[in-house]
């Protein structure tokens, strides 16, 4: 056999085929971006956006409020009546790591797994072969809304999220050690830094990409059984939270 | 007449035996294969969904007014003997895109769309119109096939599970249709548990349809009656 790529493949077995088709799944939803200009695609876009963005605002917002009230109480515990190591501790972990992470978890839970059964029922039902048969494909169709949708909804309540849990934690601060609400304010945005903005973004970015392309590489795998639905569903989010952690991982150490 | 449609020594794997005939421009023909598999991977072939195992189809290039003789050549075939990735993850040929239409037995509709959606899918997505523009397309093919003026609204924003299958069947006829492709490859099964005057509209929707220059192919895993010549 020459060929070094079906070399490699033979040679990392199951898991090298996995990985390759994958990497075909990332490298065409890429390259059929600009699919994007297609009415059906923007109609699913928007679809989308409005499942995974606008519905899941109430529980990004219930979460965010809690995460706010959790840390500055267990951190005003550990370090007494300190305001600003207080709001520091505050800025640092939800900028940081629990907005960007906390929202992709609820995302997963949400979005990823009815993504995954969603695919996997078309496939079982021979959706996806009439999609093809008309020329459609599914990549472009099925995989790159969901995609962008994904990665904006993350993008928005990875914000979203961060302003409700700071703004929970200044407001139980000041209520609980009696400083100015407004000193808070002025001292949250001398603390926050350029770089740690940017870091929340890109991980909001890159989470967006990995928890829809994993539900729509496991969705899209399904052959043939109803019983491989829910399994479908149950890998990509178990997938997903893997992948996520491990992105989170690589970029907290390529960034900070 | 001129040649639309050619299969050239095609062999699926399923049979063993070559299979080469030539549709022109206003014929419709039947075409009879021992089993389902085979019909299967045959329509796949002909709508250009996979790559033929073995030979070629072309389709004459050209529009239903003035048929060119130009012939599009079926590329995808070295792509996929090359290449042994699902074709799934890759991009689509461009051979028979927009211009082999498929009408699926049971419609081949997509569940979480309308039947309005689904009729006009392809048809935004290949030709980029905008809905408004396909609307009067799609009432005047509604009313050829058999569908009564007052059932067009209901009929059109119901969801796929919610409807009968002849209706299913007249959604899929009806996307195809739109399309104007120069080859409809119409599985025959389309045609099985139909009330007999909405069958007889159907036959005579393709027959006015193959007149304005296109072709039509029925691809069968059994013996039907249809009005057409089989291909031998």
């Amino acid at each position: 056999m020459n060929n070094p790529v079906m070399r490699l493949q033979n040679f990392f077995g199951e898991w090298g085929l996995s990985l390759r088709n994958s990497m075909a799944l990332v490298v065409h939803t890429f390259a059929s971006l600009l699919d994007v200009r297609r009415w059906p695609v923007r109609r699913a876009l928007l679809k989308q956006l409005y499942f995974t963005g606008i519905q899941s605002v109430q529980s990004i917002t219930v979460m965010a409020v809690l995460t706010g009230l959790i840390m500055v109480m267990q951190v005003s515990n550990l370090v007494g009546r300190n305001e600003l190591l207080t709001l520091q501790v505050l800025i640092w972990s939800v900028v940081r790591e629990l907005g960007p992470l906390l929202t992709a978890i609820v995302i997963v839970g949400r979005s990823s797994s009815a993504i995954a059964s969603e695919l996997a029922a078309m496939q079982v039902n021979g959706e996806i072969k009439s999609l093809q048969r008309m020329g459609i494909s599914p990549i472009s169709y099925l995989v790159v809304p969901r995609m962008l949708a994904l990665t904006v909804a993350s993008m928005a309540l990875t914000f979203y999220f961060n302003v409700i849990a700071i703004a929970t934690g200044m407001i139980v601060t000041a209520w609980n050690i009696d400083v100015s609400l407004a000193g808070e304010v002025d001292h949250f945005f001398e603390m926050v830094s350029h770089i740690e903005i940017i870091a929340a973004l890109l991980k909001s970015i890159c989470f967006g990409v990995m928890m829809s392309l994993v539900p729509c590489y496991y969705g899209l795998s399904v052959k043939g059984a109803m019983t491989q639905i829910p399994i479908a569903a149950s890998r990509s989010v178990m997938g997903g939270i893997m992948t996520i952690f491990a992105c989170d991982g690589l970029l907290t150490v390529l960034i900070f | 007449m001129n040649p639309v449609y050619r299969f050239a020594s095609v062999r699926s794997k399923v049979s063993g035996s070559a299979l080469s005939f030539t549709l022109h421009a206003g014929e419709l023909r039947v075409l009879h294969l021992p089993e389902k598999d085979e019909k299967n991977a045959i329509i796949d072939y002909a709508v250009g969904e996979k790559a033929c195992m073995e030979g070629t189809v072309e389709i004459v290039q050209g529009d239903r007014r003035g048929i060119k003789a130009v012939v599009a050549r079926d590329t995808e075939e070295r792509r996929v003997k090359d290449d042994p990735i699902p074709l799934l993850w890759q991009p689509l040929g461009n051979n028979r895109k927009r211009r082999a239409a498929w009408v699926a037995a049971n419609g081949g509709m997509i569940s979480n769309l309308r039947i309005w959606e689904n009729i006009v899918l392809p048809l935004w997505y290949h030709l980029w119109r905008e809905p408004e523009e396909a609307e009067q397309k799609v009432a005047q093919w509604l009313e050829v096939l058999g569908l009564e003026a007052h059932a067009h609204a209901k009929f059109m924003e119901a969801q796929p599970y919610s409807v009968e299958l002849w209706q299913l069947k007249l959604a899929g006829l009806a996307r195809a249709l739109v399309l104007s492709p120069l080859v409809l490859v119409v599985d025959a099964a389309l045609f099985d548990n139909i009330r007999e005057p909405i069958k007889n509209r159907w036959i005579a929707a393709l027959e006015s349809y193959a007149s304005g220059g296109g072709a039509v192919l029925v691809v069968s895993d059994r013996e039907m009656s249809l009005p057409w010549k089989k291909i031998e």
